[in-house]
């Protein structure tokens, strides 16, 4: 299709991130453009063991990167977590997600956290610690940086992030479509009777 | 984890090609070796987990769910990387010189926060420089209002549509009468 790669490109011209809460540092602050660090978190299933058998093992893995970063890939991503999908169960990943959007929540704050993932504050349970001596200090000399991108593919969006899945019969996170036949508000329909569009 | 890169493919692979530059030692790309020697100076954050118990521990007598597992905490790297090694925080986070000021002025600030603009890709008449599409059928030139309200139902407001001058141009460019032929709705 002509065009499509300059269309792409444009689709995030709309107000999608009009006032979302990981943007909301830059209101009523100045200069945070050259302290703020764009990140994106990446997550996908691979198989590390037995590649291409009936017994292959997956491994979830989570990794964030700057986005203005330059070089090769490995230099700039950071692992965050790793585990084997064949091990987790409905709740395994409750303990993971907690402490990742903490951190996530304090980078963008860019001052050391006074209470834990679990919302135990510092001074509180261990006064004497270093957690509770820096609370409230800059987290990196004033840098800070916001969750800017989630990458992962159409399974990892269903199953791990809890999208609505592609394959179900209301495919889009965004919009009401269906993928029903004959549904009035199937993606696919086209002709003028339809609701969609 | 650490065991099973050092046994398996594809991820020991990788591990060993980040490492292999900095292995030294008696038996360079020993790459359990290098990666505990990385990972012990890590910032490394334990929690407990529950999982599934593997078939086999269940078999042994292991009925334990909640596991300590191991995170590198974004924020701890962050402040550590910054404060430790402050070229490295600049090359891998901050990027080249003023690429930070860079991204962020790609973006424009609206009333209610912010929307991405890409201002200098959105050239005015930019839709005139598409070219004429193969005329199908006469639904194709009914200059159709639907596309905006289908970038609305993504979430848009339609400003990608009235930077390209409003006119059915983009969706001829898409390349189908099935765009265009859509009704208002």
């Amino acid at each position: 299709l002509f065009g499509v790669s300059r269309i792409r490109r444009n689709l995030p011209s709309s107000q999608a991130a009009a006032g979302h809460p990981n943007l909301s540092f830059c209101e009523g602050s100045s200069g945070w453009e050259s302290k703020t660090v764009p990140l994106a978190l990446h997550g996908d299933g691979t198989p590390v063991a037995g590649i291409g058998k009936a017994w292959s093992r997956m491994l979830d893995i989570f990794s964030w990167t700057s986005l203005v970063a330059v070089g090769e890939t490995l230099d700039y991503t950071f692992l965050i977590y790793a585990a084997f999908t064949q091990l987790l169960t409905k709740t395994s990943m409750d303990t993971a997600w907690r402490l990742i959007t903490w951190s996530f929540n304090i980078l963008r704050s860019g001052v050391w956290p006074e209470a834990d993932a679990f919302g135990r504050r510092y001074n509180d349970f261990a006064p004497l610690s270093k957690d509770a001596e820096r609370v409230g200090s800059l987290l990196a000399g004033g840098y800070r940086a916001c969750l800017f991108v989630v990458r992962g593919d159409l399974d990892y969006y269903a199953h791990t992030l809890g999208l609505r899945s592609h394959t179900s019969s209301m495919p889009c996170s965004w919009c009401p479509c269906t993928s029903t036949p004959g549904d009035p508000m199937n993606w696919r329909e086209f002709r003028k009777q339809v609701r969609f569009g | 984890v650490l065991g099973f890169l050092r046994k398996y493919g594809r991820a020991r692979f990788a591990v060993a090609h980040s490492l292999q530059s900095e292995s030294v030692g008696r038996y360079a790309g020993n790459t359990l070796r290098d990666l505990n020697k990385k990972l012990g100076a890590a910032p490394l954050h334990e929690a407990a987990h529950r999982f599934r118990t593997p078939m086999k521990a269940e078999l042994c007598g292991l009925h334990t769910t909640e596991r300590e597992q191991t995170l590198l905490l974004p924020h701890v790297v962050f402040a550590v990387m910054h404060r430790d090694y402050p070229s490295e925080f600049k090359k891998k986070l901050l990027g080249p010189p003023a690429a930070l000021e860079k991204f962020w002025s790609e973006m424009v600030v609206v009333d209610s926060g912010f929307a991405l603009s890409w201002r200098h890709r959105t050239k005015p008449g930019y839709s005139q420089s598409l070219p004429e599409p193969p005329r199908t059928s006469q639904s194709f030139l009914e200059p159709p209002r639907a596309p905006r309200s289908f970038w609305e139902a993504l979430g848009g407001s339609g400003r990608l549509w009235e930077d390209l001058g409003g006119s059915g141009r983009l969706w001829e460019a898409l390349g189908g009468s099935w765009f265009c032929s859509v009704s208002p709705g």
